[in-house]
């Protein structure tokens, strides 16, 4: 028998409702007992005390240079690769995002198969970091951390993975730099920018650089994130938050959801004239995939990779669709190269359970099966790190 | 003004003059209410002690009735009294007020125009009346207020006030920019809105409960949107008009700047450019030292 309590609040409704007053409605599917323990339930999972930190696997900083610092996760079993492991991100949004959370980890997935590796985290950029460029970032920082790695292990090769932003600048180091790479790894990475697959191409060929970086110096993190909210509006700004609001009232879901809007929120300025030369020279001009671009003076040839490279991306991705990233292997000189398209989106590929499955044990094969001789790895305890003192870091 | 103008004109000055006349007929009757509450100037004054008691809370509301009633005099003069520096007040007034009147008649116009398509059944779309009122307005500020920002400047402060100017200006410019770039970003929103609520009266007419699933409503609505946006976002209009919003911000903020930094330049703190040309030494140095020091360790091997 149906509660005289229970009043279907689509009754109380006539059709032509906002769609606010139906989401509320129909979170508690009319019913009001229901409708209050929902509330209750969302209240008391709201105030109890959650674990919404990210990044919590520990490493140790072994080198810092200016903002920028290497990351060195070490696995609690024996070292399994012979050849040192660099991880090179974005410098959109955080490198956190391959650590997201316990069982939704890639750095978890590669310590637990044995890999150690070193993670490059190019840090908050400032006012002084804005006359940086792309040649101070790629044959600077990049390089300099490569032969401390390089010093450090005492071998003359390393395998080098690059993430979005930082898989473009890998494959520009390698091209500039073949003999210090083993093997390359390029993730959701951007190589051809001439297609109209993106809004970000789109958007990003109608507007002015320069009068971007007059206005602002280094692009602020938040218009970069105004950016990729507009991508698609009604989702990310509408949608994301109904569902947030239809799950309130569970914990495990609330959890989660925080950790991702601290991830996606936590978004470092771009240094300006980075950012001025990114789109110019890349989503402009197309001058990587053409052979045309130049770095430091240095002409940027791609077929001078030669060695084992692994493009992996994502099908249904609207940041870097596959149309940016699957002529790359056609262009290299490598007679060893795979292409792997997944079946899901840009950050899909990091965080979601079943790409969990796939990605990070592809890369560990793929790595095993090419790690070769690794001539002598050893760690030289003599080498000592540049600028400060290495220390220990738990957490962010 | 030719003669054809002044026609034109008449309807509005006829208006202007007997709001102004209304106005000063209701100010006047007002004061003359006041006395018996507020002891106003033309009630009959009590003896000199009651006086003094009450003139605190007399003075400013007589001093406020003497004002309005002087100036209403003032504008009551007629308006073709030339040279007489009483009667050129009032003209000046009308004058002053003439292209706010003007525009103010041409929203009023827009908004019956609208009433009246509602009335005939074909409401006006939000994003045509929005449109059409941000560029009356902004049209109304870049044909009279725009202009006199415009103005060249004399003396020795000619710089500062240009730049004042300019910041003023330029804000409005991307005030305007801004206003239509937000106004292009919620059609899609509109747009989804109107066509769940076609799709509800089509529902409605066949005979079946409209979107009793209050989920089944939301995703119908958030689809639509979604496509809505998708097409507006990869537009050509889009695009320019992310680009000239952008252009408009740029131009403030550099404008906005140098403002700024005239204020700041007797102030003991520096400038963004002194800033910026620190910081650029800064950089060049440290590359240069970098430099050296890959030189020298590659020496040393």
């Amino acid at each position: 028998m149906k509660d005289e309590k229970q009043v279907n609040l689509n009754d109380m409704m006539g059709p032509f409702k906002m769609a606010g007053d139906l989401i509320f409605a129909g979170l508690a599917g009319g019913d009001t007992a229901k409708l209050y323990n929902y509330l209750r339930d969302a209240r008391n999972v709201l105030l109890s005390p959650m674990k919404t930190e990210i990044a919590t696997t520990p490493y140790e900083v072994v080198y810092e240079e200016d903002r920028v610092k290497l990351k060195y996760y070490k696995p609690d079993t024996e070292t399994r690769l012979k050849h040192p492991f660099l991880i090179v991100y974005a410098q959109v949004n955080r490198e956190t995002m391959l650590d997201l959370q316990p069982g939704r980890s890639v750095v978890e997935t590669f310590l637990r198969a044995g890999l150690d590796f070193y993670m490059i985290d190019w840090g908050y950029p400032t006012r002084k970091d804005r006359y940086l460029t792309l040649d101070d970032h790629i044959n600077g920082y990049m390089d300099n951390i490569v032969d401390f790695i390089l010093s450090k292990h005492n071998i003359p090769k390393l395998h080098l993975m690059g993430i979005c932003q930082g898989g473009t600048f890998s494959v520009v180091y390698t091209a500039l730099h073949p003999e210090k790479i083993k093997n390359l790894i390029t993730t959701v990475t951007p190589t051809n920018f001439d297609t109209d697959a993106s809004l970000l191409n789109i958007w990003a060929r109608a507007l002015n650089p320069d009068e971007l970086v007059e206005t602002y110096g280094n692009i602020p993190g938040d218009i970069m994130n105004l950016g990729f909210l507009l991508l698609n509006p009604a989702r990310l700004m509408i949608d994301k938050y109904v569902s947030f609001l239809e799950n309130v009232n569970n914990f495990d879901f609330v959890e989660n959801f925080v950790r991702m809007e601290r991830w996606i929120f936590d978004s470092p300025d771009l240094p300006a004239e980075t950012f001025r030369e990114f789109i110019t020279n890349f989503y402009k001009k197309n001058l990587l995939i053409k052979n045309e671009l130049e770095v430091g003076g240095k002409k940027v040839d791609l077929k001078k990779i030669t060695i084992p490279v692994l493009n992996i991306y994502g099908k249904y991705d609207h940041l870097v669709p596959p149309a940016m990233c699957d002529q790359f292997i056609g262009k290299i000189g490598s007679r060893d190269k795979e292409d792997l398209c997944l079946d899901t989106g840009h950050i899909g590929i990091y965080v979601s359970s079943k790409t969990q499955r796939e990605f990070g044990p592809k890369i560990i094969r793929w790595l095993m099966e090419r790690d070769g001789n690794g001539r002598d790895r050893k760690t030289s305890e003599k080498v000592t790190v540049k600028k400060r003192a290495p220390k220990k870091v738990k957490q962010k | 003004m030719n003669k054809e103008e002044k026609e034109k004109s008449m309807p509005q000055d006829a208006l202007l003059e007997s709001w102004i006349k209304a106005s000063k007929d209701l100010w006047k009757s007002t004061a003359s209410i006041w006395p018996p509450a507020f002891g106003g100037i033309s009630a009959a004054s009590g003896s000199a002690e009651e006086e003094g008691a009450d003139m605190s809370a007399e003075d400013p509301v007589k001093m406020f009735s003497e004002i309005w009633q002087a100036l209403f005099n003032l504008i009551n003069k007629p308006l073709t009294d030339d040279f007489h520096p009483t009667s050129f007040l009032p003209e000046w007034m009308l004058k002053a007020s003439q292209p706010l009147w003007s525009g103010y008649f041409l929203l009023q116009k827009q908004w019956m125009a609208g009433e009246e398509k509602v009335s005939a059944g074909e409401p006006e779309r939000f994003e045509n009346l929005a449109q059409k009122m941000t560029k009356t307005c902004f049209d109304m500020y870049e044909k009279e207020f725009g202009q006199i920002l415009n103005m060249p400047q004399l003396g020795l402060t000619r710089v500062y006030q240009e730049r004042v100017n300019q910041t003023i200006e330029k804000f409005t410019q991307f005030q305007r920019a801004l206003t239509e770039f937000i106004q292009l970003l919620l059609i899609p929103m509109e747009k989804a809105y109107n066509t769940v609520q076609e799709e509800i009266k089509n529902v409605e007419k066949k005979g079946k409960e409209a979107f009793r699933d209050s989920k089944t409503y939301y995703q119908f609505w958030i689809k639509i949107m979604e496509e809505n946006y998708m097409v507006l976002l990869k537009s050509d209009e889009y695009t320019e008009k992310l680009g000239e919003t952008m252009k408009a911000l740029h131009d403030y903020k550099i404008i906005r700047m140098q403002f700024l930094m005239d204020v700041l330049q007797d102030l003991p703190i520096p400038t963004n450019k002194d800033m910026d040309e620190l910081y650029k030494d800064l950089y060049l140095l440290k590359k240069r030292v970098k430099e050296l020091e890959k030189k020298v360790k590659s020496h040393e091997r």
